[in-house]
Order: C-alpha cells, then structure tokens, then sequence
C-alpha cells in the first residue's frame, strides 16, 4: 500500500513538474502552429526584403562550412546557420531565425557577395519559432532545438502519466474509458484507412 | 470547482490522448529523422480498363482519372506529364502513393501502388491541413480532432496550474518554479528573435 502511493507520488511529480519545466516551449509549440495550420483567420505573413551587394577579399581555398561563419561574422548576422548549397554555379548560404532570415549568394570567383535580408511580420515570426529545428548552426539553436526535444518527450510523459493518475484518482472509471477506447479506436481506424485506401 | 477543472483536465486529456503521443513521436522526428519512419518501397502494380475522357486541362483530367479509380489523394500539377499517346500523373496521401499511367487511346490505366507503412502514417497525423480529395469522412474529420486537441492542451496548461495552485502545501516551490522556468523561457525566446 505505502509502495503504491509512493509511485502514485512519484508519477504526480513527473506530470507536474515536467509541465512547469516546459510550460513555456509547450505552450508556444501549441500557439503557433495553430497560427500555422490556420494562417487564412490572422493577418497575412509577409516580409520586406532589402539587399546589398558586398565586396569580397577571400581565400579561395576556405572551405563552404568556413566561408559561412565568416560571413555570419562579417555581417554580424545572428541567425541559425544553414548548411551552404550550390545553384548555377553560386555558392548560396543562409540563415534563419524566427522574424528573420539572410541570404548570401557567393559566386564562383568569391569576389562579391549579395546579401539578402527578410524581416517577417509577426505572424510569420510565430510560424519561425514553430518551424526551427535540426541540430546545427551555433549554440544558441541547439539550445532551441534541445527545448524543442524536451516538449515532444514532455507531451509523451503527460500523456501517460496523465492515464495513470487518471486511473488512480477516479473511482467511477466507465466514463474515463469509454472516452480511452473511443480516442484510441478513432486514431487507429484512421491510420487503418490511410494504410489501406 | 477545482473537482470540476479536475475532471474536465482528466478527461479532455483521455480524448486526446492519442494526438498528444502522435505529437510526441512526430515532433521527435523532425530532429532526428528516424529511419524506421523512411516509407517502404515496395510496390505493386496493376491495370484496369476505363474510358479515358477527352479532357485538355491536365488537372481536371488525373482528378477524374483518380475518382474514376475510386482512388483517394492529390494529384500535384508537378508530377503531371503528358505524350501524345500517354498521360502520367501521380496520386498521393500520407498513407500511399499511385503513379498512374493513362494509355489514351486504349482506354486502360496501369497503376503502380506504393504503400507507405505504419509509421509514415502516424507522422503524417501531426499535421492535416485540408481536405484529402476522395477521402472518407472519417479521415477528413482528423483536422476537427487535431484541432481540438490544441485546444484542449492549451486548456489543460491552465486547468493545470488552476488544479495545483489550489493545494497549499507544494504552492510555494511550484510557483518558483514554474515563474522561473516560464521567464527563462520567455527571455530566451525573445533573445533569439530580438538578438541582434
């Protein structure tokens, strides 16, 4: 009896505590891609675009990865940086965070640059925040993208700690079950259908 | 009041269950790109006669090839290709992707069908924006469910901190912490977007 409530004690603390922990990146996950899927109810997302084009003085041995923290430090962007890609014989690196994102398109000769800038409106600056992720690009975003992990595993934990204390709180549980078996059937005749049509 | 939020925090979460441990694993994958999430490639291939009608618009045409097949999917503009004797075109939803071929003049298609596989499936429930073309209302419906289940985990946030702060005796340290860890979070939010 001492051992159940203990655990009982100890699942309680997980639920709630996880969820005071990451409260803020939860919610924020849930907020903004609701603006996400329903984008047509809120004010368009837009950005003004300014460019610049740059002289360049580089070694044309620099590698794509070294080339793209140089130029993040040359024009002192702070921004996750992208992993550089080739298009037509130009060398295109980019980076991105929520309300911005940068451009830079290096040609072969490495002696110019063309800088592109894209300031979002708040609208698209949300979905920025709900759509950055993958490991990379400085440290400041791997911090983001560990939060990002830590709501995901967060949303897993409450669920199923949540079935426990449910199970252990509620004496009348026909209705609790009836809502389980309803849910659950629902999503699997759903993903049934999608495997089988 | 607070046995009222109780239940309704309880058993919101028990109807939602399902998307939220969806939303787990989905969003887990987004990072990481497991492997097990890769769609199967295995494919099957098959015929069928039918009146192939005398349509010019490319669109128009595959939706009514696909209806006519009793398919269920979008068929992309990008993926449409038309010769003077064949029109191929591809059929697609989360759980499988037709490549079909219309023979124009012998009124025949040949299907090759791929099925994706469990976990595919179950990645692409993260998110359903609209309509599947030929769908049943059943599948049609998820985009209500998962909708709701944001509602109600946003209302679970609240419920929850209403439920906890209703009991005195962890009151305290459960403010601290949830005060800090909602300010961190917050300040670290707004650096990463205001940073310059």
């Amino acid at each position: 009896m001492a051992g159940r409530i203990k655990i009982y004690h100890v699942v309680r603390k997980i639920h709630l505590y996880t969820a005071f922990t990451l409260i803020g990146f939860v919610g924020m996950y849930f907020i903004t891609g609701f603006i996400l899927a329903h984008g047509q109810w809120f004010t368009p997302a837009t950005s003004t675009v300014i460019t610049h084009p740059y002289k360049l003085t580089i070694s044309a041995t620099m590698s794509a990865a070294d080339l793209s923290v140089y130029l993040q430090d040359t024009f002192s962007i702070q921004a996750k940086r992208l992993e550089p890609t080739i298009k037509n014989d130009t060398t295109v690196f980019e980076y991105i965070k929520p309300g911005r994102y940068y451009q830079i398109k290096v040609p072969m000769d490495r002696t110019t640059a063309l800088l592109r800038i894209e300031k979002h409106n708040l609208v698209r600056t949300l979905i920025g925040f709900h759509r950055m992720h993958g490991y990379g690009g400085g440290w400041l975003y791997n911090i983001y993208v560990v939060m990002m992990d830590l709501a995901s595993i967060a949303t897993i934990l409450f669920s199923l700690t949540g079935i426990y204390l449910w199970y252990k709180l509620i004496r009348q549980k026909s209705w609790g079950l009836l809502l389980l078996a309803v849910s659950i059937s629902y999503t699997m005749l759903v993903i049934y259908l999608f495997m089988n049509r | 009041m607070r046995n009222l939020w109780l239940k309704l925090h309880l058993y919101a979460g028990l109807i939602c269950f399902p998307y939220f441990i969806i939303f787990g694993i989905s969003s887990l994958h987004i990072n990481h790109a497991f492997s097990f999430m890769e769609p199967a490639q295995q494919a099957t291939l098959w015929q069928k006669q039918l009146r192939i009608p005398n349509i010019h618009d490319d669109q128009q045409l595959a939706d009514q090839i696909r209806d006519s097949l009793g398919l269920m999917g979008w068929a992309p503009w990008w993926e449409q290709e038309r010769g003077p004797d064949v029109y191929t075109f591809m059929v697609t939803h989360a759980g499988t992707e037709y490549r079909v071929k219309a023979f124009l003049q012998q009124n025949k298609v040949e299907v090759e069908e791929k099925r994706k596989g469990f976990w595919p499936v179950l990645n692409s429930l993260h998110f359903l924006g609209e309509e599947i073309p030929g769908a049943p209302l059943l599948i049609n419906s998820w985009k209500f469910y998962q909708d709701f289940s944001v509602v109600v985990m946003l209302f679970s946030i609240v419920s929850g901190v209403y439920i906890f702060l209703n009991r005195t005796k962890e009151r305290l340290f459960g403010l601290i912490l949830l005060g800090s860890c909602l300010g961190i979070s917050f300040l670290y939010m707004l650096y990463v977007w205001l940073g310059e």
